[in-house]
């Protein structure tokens, strides 16, 4: 019989998911490879130095790696790639980075040439200094020099200890809740490395796996997250979930209310703010920095912010925990993510969490709508910046709107989008409230405590709920419109309805036609797809009968009134 | 006395022609019988039983000198018959003389006196079935159990760089090379090497796969690529002939093939190296022994491909190259790799629908290909993005043509007040706007232009020259007899008789053979020698069976940027680069035949001849002549010339971006001035005629010493 991968010559593999020794492959493949996408038919996975490493650092040889390969391919393994996967393997353990005398950290290289190359390196000069065989560096310098070294190609086999941190008793309330065995294995994965990322879907619990992780480090922890209401949700999860009372753990809100416990939650944009006479010159960070944190955890890590990369690598002495759901970037800065937080540790595929029923079984469509022909005619006269908004802002989306939430009657149901108008004019037409950027955070708890307790049964969300926000009755999101082709938010917002429910979970984008919004559209949805998830495109014609089209819907806006796309967003 | 033309080898020998003489000297009969016996041979050679009884019985020697005959076009001088014989099979001269005397016995052949020495021709009448039955003779098969196949993917490479170039916008360039960056583009987005995907598109273009237009945009030749995935080579028939004699499975070495390409006529250039035969579809190569050889396989395949929700498309070596071009139809091709990697897109489903396709075949055609379901979203968004497209056709540049239901839009998009609609879906634009500029806008709004083809305007007919066409193969027994004689096997004997000991008769003294040498010469006599274009298809299709190096003793140098461009990466660059065409040699030394020796031809024809009275019998006739203007050449099909005061005015189709006025003084001056060889150029020094313009100075001087105009004549020029 035929085996289930092939390898390509540029180091991807592809594994059929039919071929009765799937699981065989997936198996083999999963030790040293990472995979990269997993939709219906064909899983991709890569043999990235980084995966390679990882495999080293976990005890896997260069043998095993081409066994294993050559165990599952259907032909042979291209020569190029046995060069390459022997050259990767070569290459780690090459330079070490071990404790120095008087606490600063030393530098092992056994490559002459890589030594060479630190010596003339501008940016390392004032960071390295040699000493010997090898290099003496400062503490502080410790991330900078392996993320020079990564762009060398040059894995650091980081041997240095690791600072503890101060010591605090937390321990997971399992008469509450019982983990999910992914969970405990997620928090036992990173607890064996100290650094990492784990990667799980939205509502696969990764705020319990936070709190698994601290009980097995049991030491200060600082959270950062990616906005208040996320912030207050963790405190929330962790005091109701762990033996912490509400005084362990405190929200770091600024300079007014500084308050810092041995649990700390902060925001990214907290943090980031610049100011201060510190070393660093970010007020907020010198001062959480100051703290004998044992662990950071990073929420939401693919929001991680530029300067952000840049003060974590100063806490490269701290164990480290990334959680996300979708380690996708357009800028493209994941490897800054495997470099400074760690690599991925954990990961499992949404539709396995889907059909194991540990998150909801959602359907997802894309709705086409047309245009009328006036509106047609101000897209095609309006720039590139202005058609977006003008797409946007089609009233045929409102129609298709209404007829959804008519569908789905009796459901708990989200409309999110991007463009403000719009969201107002859906509101009146719904007759349900709209949360933005503007509705104070009180009167966004209000309602979102209403929503829960299904006094309000459809709410109307901008950008402000992409992320963290906990919603887990809402079964059917309609999305109107979406940041150009941002496929983070489209993943993001599929999460918030993915809590396990019965009935299952229904994911509707609706796209006006002949616009750029079906290319972004297609976009947005490549990494669902890529994870397995299918889109069903439907016409505007099957969701509202002829008869049923005349519903009364409230003038949408304008172009004159949209007036700069820009003011539209929030 | 000619020989026939009734055969489809050009050079064969009427039967009725040859004399009763030889006959009865050959059948050892009366001069009385002999009309009779050739008679009855004349019937026999019209009869297929009796030539397939022939075929079978005669030996081997025989038909393989039937063979040598036939691959040369129907005659061969003995010496070098007997060279050929012993190349290709390995016969020494008594058994070929053996084979000639058998073929005799059954008047097959003819010997002929010829101005060189003897030569053996066929006999029309048998000429072409002959042929039929022992071409590919020398592709000896060899055992089965001992070949080793090399790695092979089917071709899939090669059929998938081909399809790629429909969007890749590849040019060949003026200098006759792929654009460099279009190529390097390209070999980055699918992950190759530039050189190799180089390698690959010259192959297919040899291969004529792929083809370009007049600019040397290069495009698939999609039915070109259906029929070779499924092993057949509609534009290169050598190939098929190959394939239908390997098809019945035994290897042949490739050394066996080179022979077989490098024999037929006209094929020389074009030869298909035996290396890429073994990527093509239909073929393997590997080895037998350490010798390289090939098979024919059929080329096979199941429906395999995947199509991802996430519009990606997998085509594992399992499929069928046939499916490679069904997919690439209508995806962009990503990667070629052992699974080969393609992307429905947006813009690939509207050129696929720009082509002619609908989005119905196009989605049926994947999920044919498809070993699983098509995904919903991926064939409804097909079969949107295909339903869609509206086609704007922009005529004459400024005249838009959509439907009446987008005309709004269209005129709202081009501007309301530039836009003048004159009918339904009709619109007129400014004639300030520019093409581009329409095209352009329509395509922001989603609006695919397509600009009308607008017929060629007749041409005289290009000299025809007749395609290689190749003959069915040689039987596997026959090719196995071959080899059995080879052997020295027992069954296989040889011939009785050890030297034949009938002389050719000496006939008429016959001309030069009719061959490709006779036609390159003929035509470059009735052309001059800048080439219409319809001249240059004709001379590019012979040029194909030239070899490289033949190329620059045929055209003159001002043909040669065209001609770099027509031939394009049918040559290796270096053989270009190589070329010098600028001196047209006697072809003696390519061919080894005899010329007429002629005077050198001025490097500008006209200078010689009364331009005026050429000119007047092109208006008749509608000809295309070729006009020096001093700095530039032009061709011209005139259809009506006209003095006006000084100048001449010739109303034609311009081929070449010309004025098309010409001072009739100059003409008449330079229609004046003396031929070139009744004033000798080199002692006197080259002048120009009175009222002439002179060529500039970096030209090459008319005196045809080689050197430039400004250093040769200009500097002993007296002033006037």
């Amino acid at each position: 019989m035929s085996r289930p991968a092939i390898v390509q010559s540029d180091r991807t593999v592809l594994l059929e998911v039919e071929h009765p020794e799937y699981e065989r492959g997936r198996d083999v493949l999963a030790r040293f490879a990472e995979l990269e996408r997993s939709p219906e038919h064909v899983h991709t996975y890569r043999l990235s130095s980084l995966a390679l490493w990882n495999a080293a650092a976990l005890g896997v040889g260069v043998g095993e790696v081409l066994e294993g390969l050559a165990a599952v391919s259907r032909f042979e393994i291209p020569s190029n790639v046995v060069h390459e996967i022997t050259e990767a393997f070569a290459r780690y353990g090459v330079c070490r980075i071990v404790d120095g005398e008087g606490g600063a950290l030393r530098l092992e290289v056994d490559e002459p040439a890589v030594i060479v190359r630190l010596e003339r390196d501008p940016k390392l000069a004032t960071r390295l200094v040699r000493r010997g065989e090898g290099f003496e560096l400062a503490v502080l310098d410790r991330g900078p020099v392996k993320r020079a070294l990564l762009g060398y190609g040059y894995p650091v086999e980081d041997r240095a200890g690791l600072v503890d941190g101060a010591p605090l008793a937390i321990t997971a309330r399992l008469d509450r809740f019982t983990p999910y065995a992914y969970q405990t294995a997620a928090a036992e994965a990173f607890a064996r490395s100290g650094h990492g990322v784990i990667v799980l879907p939205c509502g696969a619990g990764k705020t319990v796996i936070g709190l698994l992780a601290m009980e097995r480090l049991a030491t200060r922890t600082l959270i950062l997250a990616s906005n208040r209401e996320a912030a207050a949700q963790w405190k929330r999860e962790l005091c109701s979930k762990g033996s912490l009372d509400e005084r362990e753990v405190a929200i770091y809100e600024g300079a007014r209310t500084p308050t810092i416990a041995p649990v700390t939650i902060t925001t990214y944009s907290m943090t980031s703010k610049r100011g201060g006479s510190g070393p660093t010159g970010f007020t907020h960070f010198d001062r959480l920095a100051a703290e004998p944190w044992g662990l950071v955890i990073y929420d939401e890590v693919h929001l991680v912010p530029a300067p952000i990369f840049q003060l974590t690598a100063q806490l490269q002495a701290r164990r480290r925990l990334g959680l996300t759901a979708t380690l996708v970037r357009e800028d493209g800065r994941e490897t800054d993510v495997f470099a400074l937080i760690g690599p991925k540790r954990f990961e499992i595929g949404w539709r396995v969490l889907e059909q194991s029923g540990h998150i909801a079984q959602a359907t997802c469509f894309e709705v086409r709508v047309a245009m009328s022909a006036a509106r047609a005619s101000a897209y095609a006269l309006a720039t590139p910046r202005e058609q977006p908004a003008i797409a946007a802002a089609n009233p045929t989306k409102l129609e298709a709107m209404t007829a959804l939430v008519a569908r789905h009657q009796g459901e708990r149901i989200l409309v999110m989008g991007t463009y403000l108008e719009p969201l107002r004019a859906a509101a009146r037409a719904l007759g349900a409230p709209l949360v933005c950027g503007d509705t104070p955070h009180r009167e966004r708890e209000k309602i979102f405590a209403e929503f829960r307790s299904g006094a309000i049964r459809t709410l109307l969300l901008s950008r402000v709920g992409n992320f963290a926000i906990d919603l887990p009755e809402a079964s059917v999101l309609i999305q109107i419109s979406g940041t150009m082709g941002s496929r983070q938010e489209e993943a993001q917002r599929l999460g918030r309805i993915l809590r396990p429910k019965p009935g299952g979970a229904s994911f509707y984008t609706i796209v006006s036609r002949h616009t750029r919004e079906e290319d972004l559209a297609l976009h947005r949805q490549l990494f669902l797809t890529e994870q397995g998830y299918r889109f069903f495109i439907e016409d505007m014609t099957q969701i509202v009968p002829p008869l049923e089209a005349a519903i009364v819907v409230p003038p949408g806006p304008e172009l004159a009134e949209l007036g700069d796309p820009d003011a539209l967003l929030n | 006395m000619p020989f026939s033309t009734e055969s489809s080898l050009p050079t064969t020998w009427p039967l009725e022609d040859v004399s009763l003489k030889l006959v009865s000297d050959v059948l050892r009969c009366s001069s009385a019988e002999a009309r009779g016996e050739r008679d009855r041979f004349a019937r026999h050679h019209a009869d297929e039983a009796w030539l397939d009884q022939a075929v079978a019985t005669l030996p081997v020697p025989s038909l393989c000198v039937a063979a040598l005959l036939a691959r040369n076009g129907g005659m061969l001088y003995v010496p070098e018959l007997h060279s050929q014989a012993n190349a290709s099979f390995g016969l020494g001269a008594d058994e070929t003389d053996a084979g000639v005397y058998e073929l005799l016995q059954l008047m097959l052949i003819a010997p002929l006196q010829a101005t060189r020495g003897e030569c053996i021709a066929l006999v029309t009448s048998a000429a072409d079935a002959i042929a039929s039955r022992v071409a590919g003779l020398e592709l000896i098969p060899l055992s089965r159990e001992a070949f080793v196949a090399g790695e092979h993917d089917g071709g899939r490479a090669l059929i998938a760089v081909a399809m790629a170039l429909a969007t890749a916008e590849l040019r060949i360039t003026n200098g006759g090379t792929l654009h460099r960056t279009v190529l390097k583009r390209l070999a980055k987005q699918l992950g190759s090497d530039p050189v190799d995907l180089e390698r690959s598109i010259v192959a297919a273009h040899q291969l004529r796969l792929v083809r370009a237009d007049a600019d040397g945009l290069m495009s698939p030749d999609r039915e070109a690529l259906l029929a070779a995935a499924d092993g057949r080579y509609l534009r290169l028939p050598v190939l098929d002939t190959l394939a239908a004699v390997l098809r019945d499975g035994a290897p042949v070495a490739s050394d066996a093939i080179d022979r077989y390409f490098g024999a037929i006529e006209y094929h020389g250039s074009v030869t298909v190296p035996v290396d890429l035969l073994g990527r093509l579809p239909g073929f393997r190569a590997g080895t037998v022994g350490k010798a390289p050889a090939l098979v024919a396989i059929e080329p096979a395949g199941k429906p395999a491909a995947s199509v991802t929700p996430s519009f990606e498309v997998f085509i594992p070596p399992e499929s069928h190259p046939r499916d490679l071009v069904e997919i690439l139809e209508a995806c962009e091709l990503v990667r070629i790799d052992r699974a080969i990697v393609a992307r429905i897109t947006k813009a690939s489903v509207i050129q696929a629908v720009s082509r002619g396709s609908t989005g119905e075949q196009l989605v049926a055609a994947l999920a044919k290909v498809s070993r699983t379901p098509l995904p919903q979203n991926v064939s409804a968004a097909m079969l949107d993005w295909a339903g869609t497209t509206v086609i704007a056709t922009l005529a004459r540049g400024t005249v838009v043509v959509v439907p009446p239901s987008e005309q709004s839009r269209v005129a709202a998009a081009l501007g309301a007040s530039r836009t003048r609609v004159v009918a339904p879906g009709v619109l007129v634009v400014d004639d300030g706007v520019a093409e581009r500029t329409i095209a352009a806008t329509l395509r922001k709004i989603g609006i695919l232009e397509r600009v009308p083809e607008v017929p060629p305007p007749a041409r005289r007919a290009a000299p025809a020259i007749e395609p290689a066409v190749p003959s069915p193969p040689a039987s596997l027994a026959l090719r196995a007899r071959v080899a059995a004689y080879q052997r020295h096997d027992p069954r296989e004997k040889r011939p009785a008789v050890a030297r034949a000991t009938v002389k050719p008769h000496p006939t008429q003294q016959i001309d030069k053979p009719d061959t490709l040498v006779r036609r390159l010469e003929r035509w470059e006599r009735t052309h001059d020698e800048l080439l219409p274009p319809e001249g240059f298809d004709a001379v590019v299709d012979v040029l194909l069976r030239l070899s490289a190096v033949d190329v620059q003793f045929v055209l003159g140098a001002n043909n040669r940027k065209e001609l770099a461009k027509r031939l394009g990466v049918m040559l290796p660059s270096r053989d270009l680069a190589d070329l010098d065409l600028e001196v047209l040699q006697d072809l003696e030394d390519v061919f080894g035949l005899t010329k007429p020796q002629r005077q050198p031809r001025p490097e500008l024809d006209w200078q010689t001849e009364h331009v005026l009275a050429r000119l007047e019998a092109a208006a008749r006739t509608h000809s295309t002549v070729a006009l020096d203007l001093g700095t530039r050449t032009c061709a011209i099909a005139v259809r009506k010339i006209a003095p006006r005061g000084t100048a001449l005015l010739v109303f034609g189709d311009d081929e070449h971006d010309v004025s098309h006025a010409i001072r009739l003084d100059e003409i008449r001056a330079i229609a004046d001035a003396p031929p070139a060889s009744a004033a000798p150029a080199k002692a006197a020094g080259w002048q120009p005629a009175p009222g002439m313009t002179p060529p500039p100075g970096h030209v090459k001087c008319p005196c045809m010493s080689g050197k430039r105009y400004r250093e040769c004549c200009r500097s002993t020029l007296q002033p006037s």
